[in-house]
């Protein structure tokens, strides 16, 4: 369907709406037949150089090729009077007559590469023939030539093609990323010079060389560098019939690919999609591939040039044979002639040596794979915790007389009942756990009442106050720091007594605002709920600085080891074992419980002989 | 022993952050197990992306982050990295998958793996496959942001792989100096679309990995103090 032409005054189409396009617009029109993407500039300026006679072509890119491609070679340059015309549309070094047509051995022939790449981009081309002393330079934009000059430079032509389709946005609109326009040039390259078989190419893009083809690579280096390392190995093959020759080169049909991105053709040195070069060359593989996949192959077809129309795609990607038929057999043919030789299995005998010694290797590491399994399945990865039952105690009496050691216990608490003889407490018989905290607890004049929790923090407070005394409090860094939030005053009380902390064996650090983290504790908390111990450690610090202690001095030392202590209850408050109560009894028995200490309360409560009868009215 | 990992709150400073990743160096997996509540599996198939997990849970990573960093708020990314005994890492390390529809459209300044890159915690763990996983231990973690020199190295190769696989060309793992692109799927049988010549067409998803020499020289060239 096409848009209504435009109407007259009176409604009716108006005359005359068919014009003719100026030149500008014809230009950009051909050139998009041509130029599709900096790929397009890289292949057509490379066939160029190839057949200008260039042993060595090097590519630069900028950009994807977007911003600059660079193309110089050392092919035979043009003169002069040459340069100028080499913008012109239709302008070749390569046809003169139709009939030519027929005969084209040259890769490029139409004579519209360079005026359409100069129509859409700014263009230098600095072109010298060995037989000139200097080079001449021609600037171009847009398709009009802006300047001729001469310049000094080596033999050979560079083109220099910069801000591509800075005349036609809508059609720059339409370039992929920088990666896959450099990939797509890169590609481009490759081809051409794979199709040449003999020049080389080295493209160049952010300081590094994307693709080095020696000019003296080999068919088969040019084929590891087109199919890529996955590629274990290239065979090739060769067939003629009276005209045509094909000759191919491919992997071990064992490498195989779910795409046709294994396989290049070639005809008469000269990249093509052909679809029917491909049928006869998966016809041959059908035997060995299975179906949907295709092989690793390069197929080079020569054939005269009157037998094969290459004038038949805007980019020269597609070709008409004049006996399709023939080249279809002479591509089936060789494939199955490799087929039938299979070379890779003589090739793959003389390494079968390498593979014992590699599937040996296999074996060891499953050897030793379940050897670590076995390990792993084989019990604990850690020690078992060291343990034993609850230890049998020689029952005690509360005030000495008849210790194992045959001496007279110390008489002990001198103020009243509620305390016990040091040295007593271990061989309190333990009976049970009364309301989730009291140790019940017989010997053999008195039931003995030890308040669990505050015979932990007890504990915990000695160990701690000890290990201060005795110069440092051995911390243990926490492997998930507890985050503790402050707010106002807190915050810079917090900050400034992070040394008064460090001496208690705390470790805080400021890690944002109002927030600090505790990265360390005293070793012996640090299975306590180290966060509610560092508010806790705060909230302690506030009150000191409230009534006006020195933070620094012993009472407030003593205050926090007591507020840290608490940790200790919380910690194994929860865990009731009746094998640890014997160990904990007998801890008590170092430590004076006639002195307070900060945050503490009774220990012990001693109901005597007499009492227990007195309750029952004995 | 619970079974199920319980995340820690996201750090709300960077400062936070150094200090919990600072706070396991040294630690074994196990210890940091025993602090989150959860036990260490037994099979060493399942232990990586445990240890993973494990950190991530210890440092208050988000749970679900997504495309996005694992910390959103502080744009970081944290990877463990294996290391063995002589301090080399032991493996590339995973980066991110590949978005094969978009690859001929990406470009690298907004690239996923840029984005992926932009600030990386790396949290090395200590022991070879010898070493149990639960006794590997954790090292000093190093809070890395690409120099101009390793981004461009890394814009080169991510323009080389990316270019390769948008033109139908799948790079091999030998392709990259920094970045390797390898398979990454779920299945076997995973596929995803991805340019051709002809328009979509069905490949293996890819995924971008950082070799182990590149990280070795971001864990070597980590300040030596804290």
């Amino acid at each position: 369907m096409t848009a209504p032409p435009p109407a007259g005054s009176d409604g009716r189409p108006a005359d005359g709406v068919i014009a003719l396009l100026d030149d500008d617009v014809i230009n950009c029109i051909a050139a998009g037949e041509v130029i599709e993407r900096p790929a397009s500039i890289v292949k057509e300026l490379l066939e160029n150089s190839f057949d200008a006679g260039a042993r060595l072509v090097q590519v630069s890119l900028e950009h994807g090729g977007l911003a600059r491609i660079a193309v110089s070679d050392d092919g035979g340059g043009m003169g002069k009077a040459d340069v100028p015309r080499a913008l012109l549309y239709h302008a070749t070094s390569k046809l003169r007559r139709a009939e030519d047509l027929f005969a084209i051995r040259t890769l490029g022939f139409r004579g519209e590469a360079l005026a359409s790449i100069a129509a859409v981009s700014r263009l230098t081309l600095t072109s010298r023939r060995p037989q000139d002393g200097v080079a001449t330079r021609l600037t171009a934009a847009g398709g009009r030539v802006e300047s001729v000059v001469a310049v000094g430079a080596p033999v050979g032509t560079t083109v220099e093609v910069a801000d591509l389709f800075f005349n036609t946005p809508a059609r720059r609109a339409f370039m992929r990323s920088v990666a896959t326009e450099q990939a797509h040039a890169v590609e481009a390259a490759l081809r051409v010079c794979l199709g040449s078989g003999r020049g080389g190419v080295i493209v160049v893009a952010g300081g590094r060389r994307l693709l080095d083809l020696s000019e003296r690579a080999t068919a088969f280096e040019r084929g590891y560098a087109a199919l890529g390392p996955k590629v274990p190995a290239l065979f090739s093959v060769g067939r003629a019939d009276h005209a045509a020759s094909v000759s191919l080169l491919a992997a071990p049909p064992a490498a195989s690919r779910a795409d046709s991105r294994g396989l290049y053709f070639f005809v008469n040195g000269r990249y093509v999609r052909e679809r029917m070069l491909q049928r006869a060359l998966l016809e041959g593989y059908r035997a060995v591939l299975a179906p949907g996949r295709s092989p690793f192959a390069i197929v080079h077809l020569q054939l005269p040039p009157a037998d094969v129309d290459v004038n038949v795609h805007p980019q020269k990607l597609e070709v008409r044979f004049r006996e399709p038929e023939r080249i279809y057999r002479l591509v089936e043919g060789a494939v199955s002639e490799l087929l039938t030789a299979a070379p890779w299995q003589h090739a793959a005998s003389s390494r079968r040596l390498a593979i014992t010694d590699r599937v040996s290797a296999l074996s060891a590491r499953v050897a030793l794979s379940d050897a670590r399994a076995r390990f792993n399945r084989g019990g604990p990865m850690l020690p078992a915790p060291p343990g034993g039952g609850p230890r049998a105690a020689p029952q005690a009496t509360l005030r000495g007389g008849g210790g194992e050691d045959g001496r007279e216990a110390p008489a002990g608490n001198q103020k009243g009942e509620n305390s016990i003889a040091l040295g007593r407490f271990a061989r309190l018989v333990p009976l049970g756990l009364a309301f989730e905290n009291v140790i019940v607890c017989a010997a053999a004049d008195a039931l003995v009442l030890v308040d669990r929790d505050a015979a932990l923090h007890r504990l915990a407070y000695e160990r701690l106050a000890a290990a201060r005394a005795a110069g440092e409090i051995a911390r243990t860094s926490l492997v998930l720091p507890a985050i503790v939030s402050t707010s106002g005053p807190q915050t810079a009380l917090v900050a400034a007594s992070a040394a008064v902390l460090a001496t208690v064996g705390f470790e805080l650090e400021a890690i944002g605002p109002d927030r600090f983290a505790l990265r360390a504790v005293p070793e012996d908390l640090g299975g306590a709920d180290a966060a509610e111990l560092g508010r806790e450690l705060i909230a302690e610090l506030a009150v000191l600085q409230a009534a006006g202690v020195d933070l620094l001095g012993a009472a407030a030392t003593a205050r926090l080891l007591g507020r840290a202590a608490l940790g200790a209850v919380r910690q194994r408050g929860g865990a009731w074992s009746p094998a640890g109560l014997p160990a904990l009894l007998a801890a008590l028995d170092g430590v004076d419980l006639q002195r307070q200490v900060p945050h503490g309360r009774p220990v012990v409560r001693i109901l005597s002989a007499r009492e227990v009868a007195a309750l029952f009215g004995a | 022993m619970r079974s199920k990992l319980v995340r820690q709150d996201p750090p709300t400073t960077l400062k936070e952050l150094e200090v919990r990743a600072a706070a396991l160096a040294g630690h074994t997996v196990l210890a940091l197990a025993d602090a989150l509540g959860v036990e260490v599996p037994r099979e060493s198939r399942r232990a990586k992306g445990f240890v993973g997990q494990l950190a991530e849970a210890a440092l208050g990573a988000a749970a679900n982050a997504g495309d996005g960093p694992d910390f959103p708020a502080l744009q970081v990314e944290l990877k463990t990295i294996p290391l063995l005994a002589s301090g080399r890492p032991r493996e590339s390390t995973f980066c991110c998958s590949i978005q094969m529809a978009r690859s001929d459209r990406e470009e690298w300044r907004s690239s996923r793996l840029r984005r992926r890159l932009q600030q990386v915690l790396w949290l090395p763990v200590i022991g070879g496959r010898g070493t149990a996983v639960a006794l590997r231990r954790f090292g000093r973690a190093t809070l890395w942001r690409p120099t101009p020199v390793e981004e461009q190295l890394l814009c080169a190769d991510w323009e080389d792989l990316m270019g390769r696989i948008a033109a139908g060309r799948v790079p091999s793992a030998h392709h990259g100096v920094a970045l390797q692109v390898r398979p990454k799927a779920p299945t076997r049988d995973a596929r995803s679309l991805a340019p051709g010549d002809d328009g979509p067409r069905l490949t293996l998803p890819l995924g971008f990995y950082l070799r182990a020499s590149f990280t070795a020289t971001i864990l070597r060239a980590a300040p030596t103090s804290d």
